[in-house]
């Protein structure tokens, strides 16, 4: 298991979203601005992104 | 055909195919210990002088040394005289993945030794590729790739479950794929040809009692002729495949089998990121009251690869206007009084690659091709097309890709790979009709006007792949895009066997939407600006990520500021459609920077997005929230992605 991939979330309403990752990522993981990652304890990544705009937010595991 | 006389190939991960040459079961795929997903095919049969003859065969045998492909595939040859016209011979051509992929690809040839010749007794194709049994599946799914959404101005990928009621009714499906499955079996039949739906070329049939049958619907051959072992009637390639799990699975090997086992173009699935100058090109037109192709000059073009080249663009793609005349296609001389030779060193000096914008259907009314091809020039009920301006440059007439000029067209190409370097060619504006003219190849003059009009409808995207195999077999490198951003072009499978598409020009345009506008004055594009909704127009065709690996589909998003548009660009893009335009020389330094750094983290990792398979929950339609995962996992050899609507997140 590579883990290593790509989250991309998308909003047009301001707010926080929050995603728990079906797979299980690798690290090291970078994010744009107004993300939070944490880890579960099955190893699956919890990402919180913040929008207040419409706009993007993206997650790569295994980039840094 | 017994047991004992059927040919196998080698065993691989547990599946073989296995040719016994009988009418119910001429091939089928088998599995060892104990899995239960083998599928069995019965025979083609064709319209030989009159008469429906099946493909059973007498006898058969490997009739041609086993050949490697680069893909990681080889290719099996067995055939034999057919049992009810032993003058005439069946070959069955077979691709098995070495490593195990369970999508196997096939197509026929027949040829005779006695002069028979296929007919049309009735006015029509009488031809079936295969029949096979959907017997103990209980869903059955339609999976069309060529319907043109017009709310988004785009082929999309659209389904249709086939219910107990269509079967009875005996109802046809155009596909091109088709999946069935039943308990922790699943089947897919595909067939490669393109057509916009619903004018198919080819179907399925199903029967009442669960039999579907894959069958040409016209176009497919020409009445009266003669296949030869010299020049022997070749069918499509199909596709088929049988395997223990679910629906996802099927689709996760399918999609691999698209990206690693279909071709040996192997440059056309990487995910390299492109630039193209038409959006550019657009905005002066649009936005300065300038013509389409003012930016086409050297000064420009160096100034705009410096900035592609900041971005991390890897293909520069120079779009209409780069030639002096269609047809000859040699760098204009003065647009670009150096032949292109800065450009190529500039482009050299950043290990970056050159693309070339074509439209290979035309040719000038000076060009030296037109003057060696007149006879080529298409027509339709006796009359030639009118030469037209090709963007503001020589007037041009339209050449038929079915006749002697595809030989001269893929010759320019190579000679443009060898001479300019050029690595990536945008095909553009091949509508897949137009040519009804006899003596091209697509039928004479004892043919009626719609045969042939069909024929060559038929023909062009296998004679598009021809050109593709020719050149990339010269130029390993070469990448061919076929532009499908509007209706009426012979999309589906075909192309990509060869090739990749251009999908999602700037989408719907204002008319589409009922909006009223000045067709020679305004802007026609709805979907031009920076901002969010670019983006609703052009993920929607990521629905082909399933299937199809969204590597295979180039799409163009915008990089200019605010920083929210860019963010929405670059998760876009790195979805797999990996595309920029825009004006980049007027992008900040800290734009470019950004832009850069992101992009240089996606190239780490987007091999493994490009290798996984995405699963989709919602959508992001509305423009809502969605998210979307693409994590690669070894243990399934696949990529689970996500996209849910703002409830679910």
């Amino acid at each position: 298991m590579s883990g290593r991939g790509l989250v991309a979330l998308f909003s047009a309403t301001p707010g926080t979203y929050s995603y728990a990752t079906k797979g299980k990522p690798a690290r090291p993981v970078w994010h744009t601005e107004g993300v939070r990652v944490s880890w579960d304890a099955s190893g699956r990544a919890v990402i919180e992104a913040e929008f207040s705009s419409s706009s993007a937010a993206i997650v790569l595991f295994g980039a840094q | 055909m017994t047991e004992e006389q059927a040919w196998r190939s080698p065993e691989r991960s547990g599946m073989q195919v296995v040719c016994y040459g009988g009418d119910q079961r001429f091939w089928a795929i088998e599995y060892t210990g104990g899995n239960a997903a083998g599928w069995t095919f019965g025979s083609p049969s064709f319209e030989l002088e009159g008469r429906m003859v099946s493909g059973a065969l007498a006898t058969l045998a490997e009739t041609a040394p086993r050949r490697t492909l680069t893909c990681g595939v080889t290719e099996y040859r067995v055939g034999g005289p057919l049992r009810d016209a032993p003058g005439t011979e069946l070959h069955w051509i077979v691709r098995v993945a070495d490593g195990g992929n369970p999508v196997v690809r096939f197509r026929y040839e027949l040829a005779s030794r006695d002069g028979a010749r296929l007919t049309k007794r009735t006015g029509s194709d009488r031809l079936r590729y295969l029949s096979a049994s959907l017997d103990g599946c209980d869903l059955t799914v339609e999976r069309r790739l060529s319907e043109f959404v017009e709310p988004v101005h785009s082929y999309c990928p659209t389904e249709r479950q086939a219910d107990e009621l269509h079967f009875r009714r005996g109802e046809t499906l155009m596909g091109p794929l088709l999946t069935a499955g039943g308990g922790n079996r699943q089947l897919l039949l595909a067939y490669e040809h393109g057509s916009q739906y619903p004018d198919a070329f080819i179907q399925y049939r199903l029967r009442p009692d669960r039999t579907v049958e894959l069958e040409a619907v016209k176009g497919n051959y020409l009445d009266g002729s003669a296949p030869t072992p010299e020049r022997p009637y070749r069918t499509v390639w199909m596709q088929a495949a049988a395997i223990e799990g679910d629906e996802d699975a099927l689709a996760s090997h399918y999609r691999r089998f698209a990206l690693r086992h279909w071709s040996e173009n192997a440059e056309s699935r990487r995910p390299y990121i492109f630039y193209n100058t038409w959006n550019y090109q657009e905005r002066v037109r649009n936005e300065q009251g300038g013509k389409y192709l003012d930016p086409m000059r050297l000064k420009r073009t160096l100034l705009d690869i410096d900035a592609a080249h900041e971005l991390g663009v890897e293909v520069y793609v120079l779009d209409t206007g780069w030639y002096g005349r269609t047809g000859d296609w040699r760098a204009d001389p003065q647009r670009f009084p150096d032949d292109l030779r800065e450009v190529r060193t500039r482009l050299d000096g950043y290990g970056m690659k050159l693309g070339l914008w074509f439209n290979p259907t035309v040719a000038a009314l000076g060009s030296e091709m037109l003057a060696a091809h007149r006879d080529c020039v298409m027509s339709e009920e006796g009359r030639e097309a009118e030469p037209a301006e090709v963007w503001e440059t020589e007037a041009s007439v339209p050449l038929c890709l079915a006749s002697r000029y595809a030989d001269a067209f893929a010759g320019e190409l190579i000679r443009l790979a060898r001479d300019y370097g050029v690595r990536y060619f945008k095909w553009d504006a091949i509508a897949q009709y137009g040519c009804d003219a006899p003596g091209h190849d697509h039928g004479d003059a004892g043919h009626t006007r719609l045969e042939r009009r069909e024929s060559y409808a038929f023909q062009q995207v296998q004679a598009m792949a021809r050109i593709v195999d020719r050149l990339c077999a010269a130029c390993p490198q070469a990448i061919v895009d076929f532009d499908v951003t509007e209706g009426g072009r012979a999309m589906g499978l075909a192309f990509l066997g060869s090739g990749k598409y251009f999908l999602v020009n700037n989408g719907p345009y204002y008319f589409n939407y009922d909006v009223p506008i000045d067709r020679e004055r305004d802007n026609w594009n709805l979907f031009f600006h920076p901002g969010p909704a670019r983006g609703w127009i052009c993920r929607r065709p990521l629905a082909y990520d399933r299937w199809l690996p969204s590597t295979l589909f180039l799409a163009h998003y915008l990089p200019d500021a605010p920083r929210d548009n860019q963010l929405i660009s670059l998760a876009s893009l790195m979805l797999g459609h990996n595309g920029l335009w825009g004006d980049l020389p007027a992008l900040s330094r800290a734009d470019r920077e950004f832009i850069r750094e992101t992009l240089d983290r996606y190239k780490q990792v987007r091999d493994d997005i490009a290798d996984s398979d995405p699963v989709r929950e919602g959508g992001d339609r509305r423009g809502g929230g969605s998210a979307r995962e693409a994590v690669r996992d070894e243990r399934t050899r696949s990529r689970r992605a996500f996209l849910r609507n703002a409830r679910n997140l």
